[in-house]
């Protein structure tokens, strides 16, 4: 049986100019970049664009991708920046420039990620998770939903780790708090 | 198969024509490695070239207290010949390189804070070390010798206190001529 492939030696093999095994990076990532997206951009369209707009930038610079780094967080990362552009363009959301838990150390438990809680979360974030503040909404997604660990997320948001903690509990807590007032 | 998935399977087949033709008609291309080297290089020498200039004002900043260290026991003399501006300056440029590193994850995964936080402590820390050498003492006879356009200025305008005897003077002056 064929071995599969990683992300990080198709890359490898772009980048030498073997450009016909792009194909299998969007049939690997076409779908899971265009659904991120759409957690952010409520227009199907919109996001159908951006995430175009993403595999374009992804092919243009990929070689600045350094193999020895994880591919998934440096598309994911591209992802990101083409999201949030679109939103300030269209002035919808914005992250915050400062943040208190970007700017002082935190000391966040790293909370081990339960079947029941996972699954719990995740029917929460199906409910009311556009009620969320973005800098909430965006690790909750890549933990809960694209299945990124809190270095991958620290990669992908350029944030530190810790923050990433801070943000995940305080995102749940948000979550649980609106999902009350919705049953009340 | 439901409806939906079928209509977004289609759209993604769709996407991915779209960006495939692109490539292979050649209107979409890899930038070369030669681009993301050189835009790498430029980073680093503006990192670096900021990085020296603020020590060089640090530095100054500290040489200017020393030459005007006689005199701060006259608080309202000393805050109007404080070097304000170039602490402005310093500033600014420590900001400037905060933004710069920013996006390089030995940066990213610390606090915000500790990126301008070290930057200013390594520069204050090299720049006591200039001081501890006497480089601008040294430094300012040379390009008044030479006349270097950049740094000669620099010294000339620098906001230096005048002399002790020469300001008790102009006290005593200033006195008698308006007694009473």
């Amino acid at each position: 049986m064929n071995k599969i492939e990683s992300d990080e030696s198709l890359a490898i093999k772009i980048q030498a100019g073997q450009q016909q095994f792009f194909s299998e990076i969007l049939e690997r990532y076409e779908a899971k970049i265009t659904r991120y997206i759409r957690r952010f951009l409520s227009d199907q369209k919109d996001a159908e664009d951006t995430a175009q707009e993403v595999f374009i930038k992804t092919y243009r610079n990929i070689r600045s991708f350094d193999p020895e780094r994880k591919f998934s967080s440096w598309i994911y990362r591209i992802a990101h920046n083409e999201a949030i552009n679109f939103l300030k363009k269209k002035k919808l959301e914005t992250l915050p420039l400062f943040d208190t838990d970007i700017l002082f150390p935190h000391l966040a438990r790293l909370q081990q990620k339960s079947e029941t809680d996972a699954r719990e979360i995740k029917e929460l974030m199906d409910i009311s998770l556009s009620r969320l503040d973005l800098k909430y909404r965006e690790p909750l997604v890549l933990y809960y939903i694209e299945g990124f660990d809190y270095q991958e997320i620290a990669d992908i948001l350029h944030i530190p780790g810790a923050t990433v903690g801070v943000r995940l509990n305080r995102g749940r807590k948000l979550l649980k708090e609106h999902y009350n007032k919705l049953e009340s | 198969m439901t409806g939906d998935n079928k209509d977004n399977q289609q759209d993604q087949q769709k996407q991915q024509n779209a960006v495939l033709n692109k490539i292979n008609s050649g209107e979409l291309k890899m930038r070369p490695k030669f681009y993301f080297v050189l835009q790498g290089f430029l980073t680093a020498a503006t990192a670096i070239l900021l990085f020296m200039i603020s020590i060089f004002l640090i530095s100054f900043i500290f040489y200017l207290l020393r030459v005007n260290n006689a005199d701060r026991e006259d608080l309202h003399l000393f805050l109007q010949f404080f070097p304000w501006i170039l602490i402005g300056a310093a500033l600014l440029i420590t900001i400037a390189l905060s933004l710069i590193l920013k996006k390089y994850s030995f940066a990213y995964h610390k606090p915000l804070l500790f990126l301008p936080l070290g930057i200013i402590l390594i520069i204050i820390a090299l720049s006591l070390i200039m001081q501890l050498f006497a480089f601008h003492e040294r430094f300012e006879p040379l390009t008044e010798r030479r006349g270097t356009p950049l740094f000669s200025p620099f010294y000339h305008s620098a906001p230096i206190q005048p002399p002790r005897q020469f300001r008790m003077n102009y006290y005593r002056l200033e006195k008698s001529a308006f007694p009473g």
